[in-house]
């Protein structure tokens, strides 16, 4: 085991300077040195070093593609259109790599971003309210496919999808809502989707018995 | 198809509510007690232990869940987290929903076995009561003698309860027990998020009590004393400051009101030393410390500081708030609060081991996370003749730690030191 002289301490790692000031140690007969710590450092460096690569590459390749579409279509700002993807598929990585968030909040999280990105696209390009009316309901329909796929493959534990569900519904009927009151002619898919949803919570609760509204219970436990 | 039982689910206590709330990475709330045995660590013989020993835990068999007024527990029937080398940085977050939902995880390296817990699920005192089960199964798997001489189930000494004590023993109608005076924050160049620097003083137990009682101190005043020394001498550089060195100890509340439970069970009392005056020699520290300490380590004050969080629980205009309010409350009152402690200094106490095991274990220790506004902490625990002290930072300088150790040395105490090595990086 070393030693340092200015602070007085044998030091059980193997260095040669102290820790805490630096000294050069004397090596000293003694104890055998402690178990000690994993050298961690290089794994850790890869990860930032990647993660800095990530965002660098994404910020690269937006004003790459800003460059060429100012020099060459100058009637429509089509890398608006990929800057909003870029930023959408930046928010996925970092919302589905978020590490305090169950699956259930990340479809649910998803849905809503889709839904921003849609009606952002739709504004950008124009030609109607194709967002509003089609693609948002059919980016409903797909997160309820999926939670309704997720709740078959884990058959016994299919009642955490249940609180996801209850957003679900409530983000169906708002979508609804805001569609009828900007235009009531365009209710049928956003009806459908809405309906949808409503149904799969319905036969949760129908089917689930007292899984489901014990679930329900402690959810919304005052 | 996994079979299908009856969940049962229970409330998180007082002073898990907040943990939910404040963790995340970089921030993690997460603790690590470890053992050290005398002979390398067998992975599958560890993973076995753990397997046999968790079902009788209750407490560590949950999972964490969001309902829309409060977080709750719930029964976890996923096979026990799997048991893996040491290869992250102590104390990271732990994301429940990779580790088959457990807030709790198992690793080892070369001779150690470490726990590290999430606070939500309990305190030091509960995890070590798990982490001695689980050494002590490991060590009947790898030795037959003492399979054949121990009974296979959990020691006597180890007690099960789970009840909510601070539900239990609070006082109605309490006045408010957090601070919110602003205390001097130790600041420094910081290392990068999820990283932090670990140094480990093993003090020989015999030297500290005689020096200990040389000053006419409990062992724990003289730690915080020197701690809170250590700051002021390397941090103020022995000049007047303002804002006071506040150091939380957290005290366990077990003794005082007669309590088995295997949750969260403590209060925290806040050590101060506010240097007004041109120069403090160490004795006149230690003495202010030992002062504050003692006055407000009493059962009526100690009551007090827990009721009135308690009694915040339990209001029903409260409680009626949905969860992402409280959430926001809470966060609130923690931001405040953190401005009042400069550092904490947890003392798990003297461990004791049942006497088949002694010969097989070397030592514990204790290291805490990082949390707002406090970037250096000290946890406290001994075995044997040995006290070990580590100190976890989140800056790179190590002039407060050097300041530490220089003074129990210059008392004539024995010290031995280790690091996790980022202080060479």
């Amino acid at each position: 085991m070393n030693k340092c002289g200015k602070c007085n301490v044998n030091i059980r790692d193997d260095v040669k300077v102290c820790p805490l000031c630096g000294a050069p140690l004397s090596l000293e007969a003694g104890a055998a040195a402690g178990v000690g710590y994993p050298d961690v450092s290089q794994r850790f460096r890869l990860m930032r070093f990647l993660i800095k690569v990530a965002i660098f590459s994404s910020v690269v390749a937006q004003i790459i593609l800003a460059i060429i579409d100012y020099a060459t279509d100058k009637a429509f700002s089509w890398s608006m259109i990929t800057a909003v993807g870029l930023a959408f598929g930046c928010f996925t990585l970092a919302y589905s790599f978020q590490n305090n968030k169950t699956l259930q909040r990340k479809l649910v999280g998803q849905l809503l971003a889709a839904i921003v990105v849609i009606l952002l696209l739709n504004r950008i390009i124009g030609h109607g309210l194709w967002g509003l009316s089609i693609a948002v309901p059919c980016a409903i329909a797909a997160i309820e496919g999926a939670v309704v796929v997720l709740m078959f493959t884990d058959l016994s534990h299919w009642q955490v999808y249940v609180m996801a569900q209850v957003w679900i519904v409530l983000i169906g009927i708002a979508m609804l809502i805001v569609t009828i009151v900007i235009d009531e002619e365009l209710w049928l898919l956003p009806a459908a989707a809405a309906g949808f949803t409503v149904v799969v919570l319905a036969a949760m609760v129908v089917f689930g018995g007292r899984h489901a509204t014990a679930e329900l219970k402690r959810r919304f436990r005052v | 198809m996994r079979e299908k039982k009856e969940i049962r689910w229970e409330k998180l206590d007082n002073t898990a509510n907040l943990f939910p709330v404040i963790a995340r990475e970089g921030m993690s709330n997460v603790y690590r007690v470890a053992v050290t045995l005398h002979e390398e660590i067998d992975p599958l013989l560890l993973q076995d232990a753990v397997e046999r020993v968790l079902p009788f835990f209750d407490v560590f068999n949950m999972k964490l869940k969001r309902g829309l007024f409060w977080y709750y527990f719930e029964t976890n029937d996923k096979p026990a987290p799997k048991v893996h080398e040491e290869n992250a940085y102590p104390c990271l977050y732990i994301n429940p929903y990779t580790n088959h939902d457990y807030q709790f995880r198992v690793t080892y390296y070369k001779r150690r076995i470490n726990l590290e817990v999430f606070h939500a699920l309990t305190d030091g005192n509960g995890a070590l009561l798990f982490l001695k089960e689980v050494a002590y199964c490991y060590l009947r798997l790898k030795h037959k003698e003492l399979a054949d001489s121990q009974p296979a189930g959990l020691s006597v000494n180890t007690s099960l309860d789970s009840e909510d004590s601070y539900l239990k023993n609070y006082k109605k109608k309490a006045k408010k027990g957090y601070k919110t005076e602003k205390a001097l924050i130790v600041k420094g160049e910081k290392f990068y998020r999820t990283q932090y620097g670990v140094v480990q003083a093993y003090i020989s137990l015999p030297d500290i009590k005689r020096v200990a009682k040389h000053y006419g101190v409990t062992i724990n005043q003289y730690l915080v004393g020197v701690f809170t020394y250590a700051i002021y001498k390397a941090y103020l550089k022995e000049k007047p400051c303002d804002q006071p060195i506040s150091t939380c100890v957290p005290v366990n509340l077990r003794p005082y009101f007669d309590s088995e439970t295997t949750k969260n069970f403590f209060a925290v009392v806040s050590a101060v030393f506010k240097p007004t005056e041109e120069h403090y020699e160490f004795e006149d520290v230690l003495n202010i410390i030992a002062e504050s300490l003692r006055f407000q380590i009493s059962k009526d004050n100690l009551e007090r500081l827990f009721s009135y969080n308690v009694s915040n629980q339990t209001n029903f205009m409260l409680r009626a708030f949905p969860l992402f309010l409280k959430n926001l409350g809470m966060k609130l009152v923690y931001n405040s609060s953190a401005r009042a402690n400069t550092s904490t200094v947890t003392n798990l106490g003297v461990i004791a081991v049942d006497e088949a095991y002694r010969p097989y274990i070397e030592s514990f220790y204790a290291l805490l996370s990082m949390s707002k506004g406090q970037n250096i902490k000290g946890a406290v625990c001994s075995y044997g003749d040995t006290l070990v002290f580590s100190l976890s930072a989140a800056i790179r300088e190590t002039d407060i730690q050097k300041a530490f150790v220089r003074q129990m040395t210059g008392d004539g105490i024995h010290v031995e030191i280790e690091t996790n090595g980022v202080y060479d990086e």
